[in-house]
């Protein structure tokens, strides 16, 4: 297979079947990450605001970390009912929101006293308050460890293999094995394991100018860092 | 009664790797994550880069990049044998694949660390400094003030780890999943041992979650006497 073609099958996926390769692979990972944020909102904020149930939730929540998420891939697949791309996808939106969940939770319970009493005393609404204060701080703050699972989510979309998805492992693979030489073969691996980090590179970029655009700290610290010599620890820490 | 000996001489050799590799990912997290609040920007870069390319990269390339290595060096290697089941001639591919799954971590656990370590505010880290206090006392107060941040998602990330374990499998180094995979093709009783694998990993996987519960409701900071509710 000549270099564009591969390219372009690795990116889009076999003809006649795409989106697929890199395409649904970055596709897969958006609408997973997005699905686990909204369920690992709910779950953090009910874990903090009434400690009674966080216990039952907890255990729901390490039950589905603990299984290998392939696992949970395949048994969702298996599911009567349910369709290979739904049983993926939920798969994948289960696992970001047990790993999201507990990041979340704990940086909402890491929620400045100071800050409710604010709002409290203010008169800001509850709703305001958990939705746009809080749940603002903790994504500001917790950023880097989302960041970091978000990036084994993306690397992670290639468990879909075992139930045939597309996606850039799926094609990979395919076309790895239709390959005749070993060298085609580790050249296919090798371009796919090139995408798959040069999509989490992108990505870390784009959280890093996320990061800058939303939290007024890291600006002072990329200032005062670059301008005085001053370690990220000296001026940072009072958001 | 055989299938039982199987999963527990997994469950065994697995909890080993994750233990030493895990270790050796915090220990190398924490000098990344320091790395990354450096006073010098050559400091932070390289840190970055490391970190990123540890994160980047799938673990099981590493994995593999570091047996293979480890296969052609055998003959010039010698250790001690830690990783209970695997041959003599395989330890030091255990001991590699070990390296590789704690760099394939290491830079998630920096990254957690380094989050948690920004929600510290100034005045808290000054006092650190300002009290003289020794690299001991020091570290003690830093994750008593972290702990309830770092510790959830450090949690996660370590069953994350455990389940990255299985890529042991890919080399002769005895590990839960291989172990459930020869026996699974040798007997044919694939679904038992499919049952009795996913739950031995729930099962490790509950036990790691225990731990890092009782740590976080150890060290998280306490609300004062005054602001507790009266019984």
């Amino acid at each position: 297979m000549s270099w564009p073609v591969l390219l372009e099958t690795l990116l889009l996926g076999l003809a006649g079947d795409r989106p697929g390769g890199l395409l649904l692979t970055v596709l897969t990972f958006a609408a997973a990450a997005a699905g686990g944020l909204l369920l690992a909102t709910i779950y953090a904020a009910l874990c903090v605001a009434s400690p009674a149930f966080s216990w039952p939730l907890m255990a729901v929540s390490v039950l589905l970390r603990s299984v290998p998420p392939i696992m949970l891939v395949f048994a969702l697949a298996h599911a009567p009912g349910m369709s290979i791309a739904t049983a993926g996808l939920l798969g994948l939106v289960l696992y970001s929101f047990s790993h999201v969940g507990e990041t979340l939770r704990a940086y909402l319970a890491a929620y400045p006293p100071v800050l409710s009493d604010s709002a409290r005393v203010a008169g800001v609404h509850p709703a305001f308050d958990w939705c746009v204060l809080r749940l603002g701080w903790c994504l500001r703050r917790g950023l880097p460890a989302l960041a970091t699972h978000w990036v084994s989510l993306l690397k992670d979309t290639g468990i879909l293999v075992v139930i045939g998805i597309g996606e850039l492992t799926t094609t990979a693979k395919l076309i790895a094995e239709s390959s005749a030489s070993l060298g085609a073969w580790i050249t296919v691996l090798a371009t796919a394991g090139g995408l798959y980090c040069g999509a989490a590179c992108l990505f870390l970029a784009a959280i890093a100018r996320l990061q800058h655009a939303i939290d007024p700290a890291a600006r002072a610290v990329a200032r005062l860092s670059t301008s005085s010599g001053l370690s990220p620890t000296s001026c940072c820490g009072t958001r | 009664m055989e299938s039982a000996s199987i999963i527990l001489d997994g469950s065994y050799a697995t909890s080993v790797l994750w233990a030493v590799s895990g270790t050796l990912a915090l220990l190398l997290a924490l000098f990344l994550a320091s790395g990354l609040e450096s006073r010098h920007a050559s400091v932070r870069a390289l840190a970055e880069i490391v970190i990123n390319f540890g994160r980047c990269v799938p673990t099981s390339l590493y994995v593999l990049a570091a047996g293979m290595l480890s296969l052609r060096l055998a003959p010039w290697l010698d250790g001690p044998a830690l990783f209970v089941g695997t041959l003599p001639m395989f330890q030091p591919a255990a001991l590699a694949v070990c390296l590789a799954l704690a760099f394939g971590s290491a830079g998630h656990l920096a990254k957690i660390l380094q989050s948690s370590w920004r929600t510290i505010p100034v005045e808290t880290r000054d006092q650190f400094r300002i009290l003289g206090l020794g690299v001991v006392e020091s570290g003690r107060l830093a994750f008593c003030e972290c702990a309830l941040t770092a510790l959830p998602p450090l949690s996660a990330r370590l069953i994350h780890h455990l389940h990255n374990t299985a890529f042991a499998a890919l080399f002769p180094v005895v590990d839960l999943f291989g172990r459930v995979q020869a026996a699974a093709t040798s007997s044919a009783r694939v679904v038992e041992f499919v049952t009795l694998g996913t739950t031995a990993y729930v099962i490790l996987s509950f036990c790691i979650w225990l731990l890092f519960r009782v740590l976080e409701q150890t060290f998280s900071p306490r609300r004062p006497a005054t602001e507790r509710t009266p019984a």
